[in-house]
């Protein structure tokens, strides 16, 4: 099978000296990030490396990307960590890979150091000097895997998506040319790299000859510099989550200024509220909108839809239509195929499945149910939805407790676990207030709401920690013994 | 708006911090874009102060103290 690095070697041969990462202050050509991805995978495999997860905690920085690149030069599979991660869930995620190599810089060292006592610690700027061959290589394993990202399970434990790089193959041969990136476009990178979000850039990026700028976080507390940094650097194309979109615009940010290169723009992940889409329709009038949606485990995007024109608000933007080889089912409670139901995708981008955990991988992945005896695997969103008249997919919602929040996805059974690993909380359970984008979380027992708000910040990600977190003195139950969540919906918000 | 509803509100979304004297909030990433965005909503929906894009910066952020003289400004306008 060809290499996704192959795609590296032919961009960095046709673009040897154009800008292909920066993160303001150190930027990668495509030459040097290919000469510092083959270093470092040079390193890890004269290490020892061989088919086995690889490590990386970094800084976000164009380096970290080149360190990604080398791992999977080596043959070998990148686990993102990150410092912005809480400790217990950083030990989880170990635990839960035994790595025997980390790669890391100088700031990180300790940490990691103090994370993965066992493990090699590598530092990139001595891996990225290590003498390495002048092309990348063209040819993979056709199971290799290419990274395992964590996602919020809802049983306190995190699930490691394995997405093999045929996956990744796939993704680079349809969303590029599904959305039309081309070698004219600049990214501003908004997502950490810590999740699969960023894939569509690096696509754009080695792909089709683009180039990225990973966006200083601050600046998102600063709404008309980001706009000023995005327009100082010609960025041209966004993909964003719908949330820092529509963060932008309600900010008035537009009062002031405005993009003004922008000729691509990008959402997933949760719903564009119709009156922020339409701010940014209207302050970009030249640019290209696309609705994605897809799932991690069908390693990011798998669907497609232009947003053209004013939109209705009281009709949801579609998520359209599959991107070619993706097949898309709708099964009813009963698993029969139907016009509405869970939304089950099958095709090239399916996970492997969650790192050694068979029994959720189980849970989550059936037989095509076009044909079951073909032996592929397709995956079960847990998402709501159906077709439209035109043929395009439209999401409902959700089976479960699961929820976008601040274009994370959030499992509320993980905070209630986190919640009740805590000393004085009896029962806890977490609602979501859509309209307003906050979690809140109610609890019985003696411990005091400055306890969890404290306790929970050690075990979950910010983003997951409730917004709102209020004692009560009882919970009410359906007759089952569950905590009725109906209940608590009528009475603490009057629905 | 008093300075006494401000801190109210702010605690009740991060309970764990003294904001009388809390400094550097954004600086020190206590606060997150999303919080700034979370109480500019809040100060217009509640309090019918409208934040003008230019006033979203970190200083205005940092302590409470500014967040209110920045309220005072604005309702003095």
């Amino acid at each position: 099978m060809k290499s996704f690095l192959s795609y590296l070697n032919h961009t960095a041969d046709r673009l040897p000296d154009k800008l292909a990462f920066s993160d303001g202050e150190t930027g990668l050509t495509f030459s040097e990030l290919r000469r510092a991805a083959a270093n470092v995978g040079a390193c890890l495999m004269n290490s020892g490396a061989k088919a086995e997860p690889v490590g990386v905690l970094m800084e976000r920085s164009a380096y970290e990307i080149a360190a990604f690149l080398g791992v999977l030069e080596a043959g070998c599979f990148y686990v993102p960590l990150d410092e912005q991660m809480p400790r217990e869930r950083l030990d989880r995620i170990v635990r839960a890979l035994n790595p025997r190599f980390i790669l890391t810089d100088q700031k990180n060292l300790t940490a990691a150091e103090g994370l993965c006592p066992a493990a090699e610690h590598l530092i990139y700027s001595r891996a990225a000097a290590f003498p390495g061959p002048d092309r990348l290589r063209e040819e993979s394993a056709e199971d290799a895997l290419s990274y395992v990202v964590f996602t919020s399970g809802s049983t306190g434990e995190p699930k490691g998506v394995s997405i093999r790089e045929s996956a990744l193959l796939d993704y680079a041969a349809t969303l590029p040319d599904a959305v039309g990136f081309d070698e004219s476009l600049i990214f501003g990178i908004q997502s950490p790299l810590y999740f699969d979000a960023w894939l569509k850039e690096l696509l754009g990026v080695m792909v089709k000859g683009g180039t990225a700028y990973l966006l200083p976080r601050e600046l998102f507390v600063n709404p008309v510099s980001l706009i000023e940094y995005i327009n100082e650097r010609k960025i041209n194309a966004l993909c964003w989550v719908a949330s820092a979109f529509s963060l932008v615009s309600r900010l008035r940010t537009f009062y002031a200024v405005v993009p003004e290169h922008l000729k691509l723009m990008c959402f997933g992940s949760e719903v564009f509220p119709v009156k922020q889409l339409t701010a940014w329709q209207k302050a970009c009038p030249d640019a290209r909108i696309f609705q994605l949606y897809g799932a991690t485990e069908c390693t990011g995007m798998s669907f497609y839809h232009p947003v053209v024109g004013p939109q209705a608000p009281d009709r949801p933007v579609p998520v359209g239509k599959p991107f070619p080889g993706t097949k898309l089912y709708l099964l009813n409670d009963e698993g029969r195929l139907a016009d509405e139901g869970e939304i089950v995708i099958g095709g090239p981008s399916v996970m492997a499945g969650y790192y050694k955990d068979p029994v959720r991988t189980a849970a989550a992945l059936i037989p095509d149910p076009a044909d079951p005896e073909s032996g592929q695997l397709c995956y079960r969103t847990g998402d709501i939805g159906r077709l439209d008249e035109h043929g395009d997919l439209i999401f409902i919602g959700r089976r479960d407790q699961q929820i976008k929040h601040m274009g994370h996805r959030v499992e509320l059974g993980e905070i209630e676990a986190a919640a009740l690993s805590l000393k004085g909380v009896h029962e806890a359970v977490c609602m979501y207030v859509a309209d307003r984008q906050r979690i809140d979380l109610f609890y019985t027992g003696p411990a005091q709401p400055w306890d969890l708000v404290v306790g929970l910040k050690v075990k979950l990600p910010g983003y997951m920690t409730p917004n709102r977190t209020e004692q009560r003195a009882e919970l009410p139950h359906l007759p089952n013994g569950k905590i009725d969540r109906r209940a608590i919906e009528q009475k603490e918000y009057g629905k | 708006m008093t300075y006494e509803q401000l801190l109210e509100m702010l605690r009740d979304m991060h309970p764990d911090i003294d904001f009388d004297t809390a400094e550097g909030l954004i600086d020190r990433k206590v606060l997150t874009s999303f919080d700034v965005v979370s109480i500019a909503a809040e100060l217009s929906e509640t309090y019918g102060v409208e934040l003008g894009a230019v006033d979203i910066v970190p200083e205005n952020f940092n302590s409470a103290r500014a967040l209110f003289a920045l309220i005072e400004r604005i309702e003095n306008e």
